[in-house]
């Protein structure tokens, strides 16, 4: 950042030359590019994973891997891209725009910051080096099911151990966007003022500080299961595998949460740029988060509806899980209300956050039909269910990071990308994100288990089609890294405004753009009129109310 | 927790102290979960 060399010199702690700036780094820009770059990694090695086990299923029968490395490859896949890709590009975006967006001049921990990041390279290189161990990598899927994940080799420690360290970068990471949000808001920037964004991580990081330590406990219970002759989930000694099951989805669906509710306040931000009008329902926007994160804790056996529950219990997460479509529509429908007669220009980020809504509702509405307990004993383990929280994750979640990458990105580096790259990208990715996961739907309700290197010759057809778009899928993502690389951080692109978007408001737009290493050192005035809340709104009336 | 802090540098001493005092609050929460649910479980 040369810009950085012209700073004020009250503002001598510039970033220092080299390798040791990355290292040592404590500023909330410099950690979010680190783990915007370490997602995009770990998304290149998940996604070079999910081709493998592609190219297996190309075709019935046993072609290129073993079945031991097929299920090594789902397992690491899974891990890889939830906990290596998703989540940290999410913490990426946090850090670089939440201080932005609030007014402050970094996340309130800076130096826990640069922590939590530096785990995760460790985390992952544990998890990544099982790889080369004798007995293979982790291969009982990303849930960890005892008995058979107490099978694993060599790998399950390094396992249990990098779990254990994204856990702790992923609290760290938390506690750094509550202190951040509760203590560091510039003034009149109220709770109901902040961005979209802003709330949509506040209440995220309150799920990631609640079922992190469930996770981590969990797992370390497998850790003495295997090690030290306990037996918290052995029957043998008298535990219950089954209890697992409760206890990991106890965690595990409010960490589907943890996935999504960032990628609606990216979606509630991008929106409104490029339809060029309020958000239509703030308030109803942030109450609906606040019951999604709620609901998130009570309809965990949804993933277990086939381990044999007392009929009450399957009714009652049955209906709490159908609950969830109310604040999901919520927001569904001020989106569209949101579009409802505005200008719209449909630009990359737009035509991304577009596809998030068509797209992420598909997989809603495949998850309510998973939801029904009578129905989901027929669906249950399928490829039904891959397709449904593919459609979630992939065109859900990685779309608002694309979108977000792409939206922000000119505030960051100061250069624009080549917007027709950025539609081909779009379109392209948009047709063969269904061409692979689509007809997985039908392979699914036809029968087909996931979590298998060969099938029935029946199956085969909508394999070969999902394969071959998992594949260009993959290519296309070459496109967008070619446009981003070249055009905005190799700056070959034209420089960016400090609006950048016509219709974007938010505090993150006051300053120039690339946005200094040093933002709002001093707590910024907040213009009414850069307020995305309702109450911007009403500010809005009682001034044009007045007399001129 | 204010609504309208003011202070908006993690450097600023009142404001480190404020910001340390309700990160240690909520680590020693996570810390506590993870400790009770081992209890339990236990």
């Amino acid at each position: 950042m040369s810009h950085a060399a012209t700073h004020d010199e009250h503002h001598d702690h510039g970033p220092e030359a080299g390798i040791m700036r990355w290292i040592k780094t404590t500023n909330h820009k410099d950690l979010g590019t680190l783990y915007l770059w370490f997602s995009m990694i770990m998304f290149f090695i998940g996604g070079l994973m999910s081709l493998v086990i592609r190219a297996e299923l190309f075709e019935p029968g046993l072609q290129f891997v073993q079945p031991e490395f097929f299920n090594q490859m789902t397992t690491m896949h899974a891990l890889v891209m939830i906990f290596g890709g998703v989540m940290p590009a999410f913490v990426g975006l946090a850090n670089w725009m939440i201080p932005m967006m609030v007014g402050c001049s970094d996340l309130a921990l800076p130096r826990v910051n640069n922590w939590g990041f530096w785990i995760l390279p460790f985390a992952f290189g544990l998890l990544l080096s099982t790889l080369f161990m004798d007995g293979g990598a982790p291969a009982a899927g990303w849930t960890m099911y005892p008995p058979l994940v107490l099978q694993t080799g060599d790998a399950f420690p390094f396992l249990i151990f990098a779990i254990h360290l994204m856990g702790i970068s992923s609290i760290t990471g938390a506690i750094n966007v509550i202190v951040t949000i509760l203590n560091m808001r510039a003034p009149q920037m109220t709770l109901l003022k902040m961005p979209l964004f802003v709330w949509s991580w506040l209440i995220t990081a309150y799920l990631l500080l609640a079922v992190m330590p469930v996770l981590a406990g969990a797992v370390t219970m497998l850790l003495t299961d295997k090690y030290f002759g306990t037996s918290f989930f052995t029957a043998a000694g008298g535990g219950d595998p089954v209890m697992f099951q409760h206890i990991f989805w106890f965690f595990g669906h409010p960490e589907v949460y943890i996935l999504i509710l960032p990628a609606f306040g990216i979606v509630s931000t991008i929106i409104p740029t490029f339809a060029r009008k309020r958000l239509f329902g703030y308030d109803s926007m942030v109450y609906a988060m606040a019951s999604i994160a709620f609901l998130s804790f009570i309809v965990w056996a949804h993933h277990m509806f086939t381990v044999g529950m007392p009929l009450a219990a399957e009714l009652f997460f049955m209906f709490a899980t159908m609950l969830i479509a109310v604040p999901t529509g919520v927001k569904v429908f001020n989106w569209i209300a949101t579009m409802w007669r505005g200008s719209m220009t449909f630009e990359t980020p737009m035509l991304f956050a577009l596809g998030f809504v068509f797209l992420f509702t598909i997989g809603g509405f495949s998850g309510l039909m998973l939801a029904i307990a009578p129905v989901d004993f027929q669906y249950h383990d399928s490829y039904f269910v891959v397709a449904h929280f593919h459609y979630v994750l992939v065109p859900g979640a990685v779309f608002s990071i694309i979108a977000a990458i792409y939206y922000w990105i000119p505030k960051w580096t100061g250069h624009m990308y080549n917007e027709r790259l950025g539609q081909i990208h779009f379109w392209l990715s948009a047709i063969f994100i269904n061409v692979t996961f689509f007809p997985q739907h039908f392979a699914g309700l036809a029968g087909m288990p996931r979590r298998i290197p060969d099938y029935a010759t029946q199956f085969t057809d909508w394999n070969v089609i999902s394969s071959v778009g998992a594949f260009v899928y993959f290519v296309v993502q070459f496109v967008w890294a070619y446009n981003m690389i070249v055009n905005c951080i190799m700056k070959k692109g034209e420089p960016a405004t400090s609006r950048v978007w016509e219709g974007a408001h938010g505090l993150e737009w006051t300053v120039p753009s690339p946005a200094p290493y040093h933002t709002f050192e001093e707590p910024p005035v907040l213009d009414e009129s850069e307020v995305q809340g309702a109450h911007a709104d009403e500010h809005q009336h009682e001034v044009q109310g007045k007399p001129a | 927790m204010s609504e309208q802090p003011g202070k908006v540098s993690p450097h600023d001493p009142q404001v480190a102290r404020r910001n340390v005092r309700l990160a240690l609050l909520l680590g020693g929460v996570a810390l506590a979960f993870f400790v009770a649910f081992f209890v339990a479980m236990a």
